[in-house]
């Protein structure tokens, strides 16, 4: 990572923590706030896969399909700001998909590293359970939109602190002539 | 390509460019091992994870494919699998992105693989079977990219198998399916892919995920559109490549061996293979998954021994129960030092072209040691060389 790489991973990080601390101040209005943060992130997204298909993907055989996803994204992203009751479950939903996906990955993981008697795969595995835990405590929890805003807010926090490691580790590659 | 071209063909190879039977087998043995040295099997033995050659299924569906987790993939890819065929090479019309990408397609007789076997000259066996995957490689795996990218990596439903019929050749098309438990069947023609996921920089757009274990059987020939090809139809013939990968191995061990004095690009030992061309290119257009015994059966014809079997947990205990500077002389320390110095070489030559996407080398001879921790070990080889 250049420098350039590394100060942006920390400005992110900032505004990751930055948008955490929202959502916990505001815990409240937190299902609110939540749902401008999805909008705003699906939008970016969307103008991210347009500003992809003009610099590469139209280089691509059947590349047309990303401009088509590009504006269906940026669509879905301005139409979830529309909507000021989100329905919870949906929340909820995208939770539970992303923790409990996470935690399955973690727990093969785990158990192949116990297979090849690698080192850490207890870790791993308890990464996994942790993250599984936290699918079924959102759905157990649904009624309680401050607990599923906090958990939310948690993941953000934990994406913030992977950049800032990030934005510290030894990258370079000697190169001996 | 598999266990029976890295680990039997690369033997035969060997031997007949002059080894002796116990040297084929510590290169055959090194060659095939690129395909298992992974970070997990590393920290089984508390080794270096930078050394890895390859990444576990599992790895790579855990690895973030930020910046810093892109370019490790890219490291182990290029490096050993997918070596690139001209880093400074122009497209009319298109991004420094997308140039970047493109630049990493693999190719056969690239400056690299000339680079590639320089570099395992005068060094170890291990170095000499590294460069020989990383060679026969560059056969099988041409027109891939060793680094994710659904820009350069992609297929789509155009994808034909040309099966032999007399003296032509029967098209048939290709299902894919995406159950990676699911085992491929050249019988019904159906084989197992990477599903598309719609990111540039998703794993499953890695090397050839996309075309299946296709590249790697030496019977198959296939056609397809490559998504960098601008519609223009690709016609490989892998008994044809994977003969040329032989012959090119037979060259390039002579060379380290001594026989030969230079290693050229497009030089094929064609007269040492003659005799046995017949039986080499039978076994490579039989049609089955595994050609494994029929290229151990020709190996202990050749040598009169018997070709042990492939046990990745065969030097383990020596490289674990020796210390310090012992450590870098055991098997596997040679192995690992071979694998640094390669994955520092193609860093370095595909940093040095402006091309970021393998990570940021650092010129020892000017800046001093920067850096991966690791890698470190290449400085010490060097100490210890000036000391002698």
């Amino acid at each position: 990572m250049n420098l350039a790489q590394r100060v942006r991973s920390l400005i992110f990080a900032a505004l990751l923590v930055l948008a955490s601390i929202i959502l916990f101040v505001t815990a409240d209005l937190g299902y609110f706030v939540l749902v401008i943060i999805l909008g705003i992130t699906l939008m970016v997204a969307g103008v991210r896969i347009l500003i992809y298909y003009f610099t590469m993907a139209r280089h691509m055989v059947g590349g047309k399909t990303m401009l088509y996803l590009g504006i269906i994204t940026l669509d879905i992203g301005a139409f979830a700001l529309t909507i000021v009751n989100l329905p919870p479950v949906f929340i909820v939903l995208y939770l539970f998909l992303s923790h409990a996906f996470s935690g399955a990955v973690d727990i093969l993981r785990a158990m192949e590293a116990k297979k090849y008697r690698a080192a850490h795969w207890r870790l791993r595995l308890t990464h996994g359970i942790v993250n599984i835990a936290v699918a079924f405590v959102c759905v157990m929890l649904v009624r309680y939109t401050e607990v599923v805003v906090f958990i939310y807010a948690l993941g953000l926090l934990y994406s913030a602190l992977m950049n800032v490691i990030t934005a510290f580790r030894r990258t370079s590659v000697v190169y001996i002539p | 390509m598999q266990e029976d071209f890295h680990y039997y063909a690369t033997y035969c190879a060997a031997y007949l460019a002059g080894f002796k039977p116990e040297e084929c087998l510590d290169i055959c043995y090194s060659a095939q091992l690129v395909d298992w040295c992974s970070a997990t099997f590393l920290s089984q033995l508390k080794a270096p994870a930078a050394a890895a050659t390859t990444q576990l299924q599992m790895e790579l569906m855990e690895t973030r494919t930020d910046t810093i987790g892109l370019q490790n993939i890219t490291r182990i890819w290029a490096s050993f699998h997918f070596l690139p065929y001209d880093l400074y090479a122009k497209k009319a019309g298109c991004s420094k992105g997308y140039l970047k990408k493109y630049r990493l397609i693999c190719n056969t007789n690239s400056d690299l693989l000339v680079d590639t076997v320089n570099l395992a000259k005068g060094k170890s066996l291990q170095a000499a079977g590294i460069a020989m995957h990383v060679l026969a490689d560059t056969w099988a795996h041409r027109y891939f990219a060793g680094t994710p990218s659904m820009v350069i990596n992609n297929t789509n439903h155009y994808f034909y198998e040309l099966i032999p019929d007399g003296d032509t050749f029967t098209e048939r098309q290709i299902k894919f399916n995406h159950n990676p438990g699911s085992k491929d069947d050249c019988k019904e023609g159906i084989y197992t892919n990477t599903i598309n996921q719609f990111s540039e920089n998703s794993i499953m757009s890695l090397g050839h995920g996309r075309a299946g274990h296709l590249p790697d059987y030496s019977f198959m020939r296939y056609k397809y559109l490559p998504a960098w090809g601008e519609y223009k139809e690709i016609l490989k013939d892998n008994p044809s490549d994977y003969y040329n990968a032989f012959c090119q191995m037979v060259y390039a061990l002579k060379f380290l061996k001594g026989t030969n004095a230079s290693f050229e690009k497009n030089m094929y030992d064609t007269e040492a293979v003659a005799g046995l061309k017949d039986e080499i290119m039978a076994i490579l257009e039989k049609r089955q998954m595994d050609s494994c015994e029929d290229w151990k059966a020709l190996g202990e014809k050749l040598t009169g021994v018997s070709i042990e079997k492939f046990d990745m947990n065969k030097y383990k205990d020596e490289y674990m129960g020796s210390e310090g500077e012992e450590k870098d002389k055991s098997f596997l320390g040679r192995f690992i030092l071979a694998a640094l110095a390669q994955k520092s070489m193609v860093t370095e030559r595909i940093f040095k072209s402006g091309n970021r996407l393998a990570g940021i080398s650092v010129d020892y001879s000017k800046k001093g040691f920067k850096g991966i921790r690791a890698f470190r070990k290449l400085v010490e080889r060097l100490e210890r060389r000036d000391e002698s």
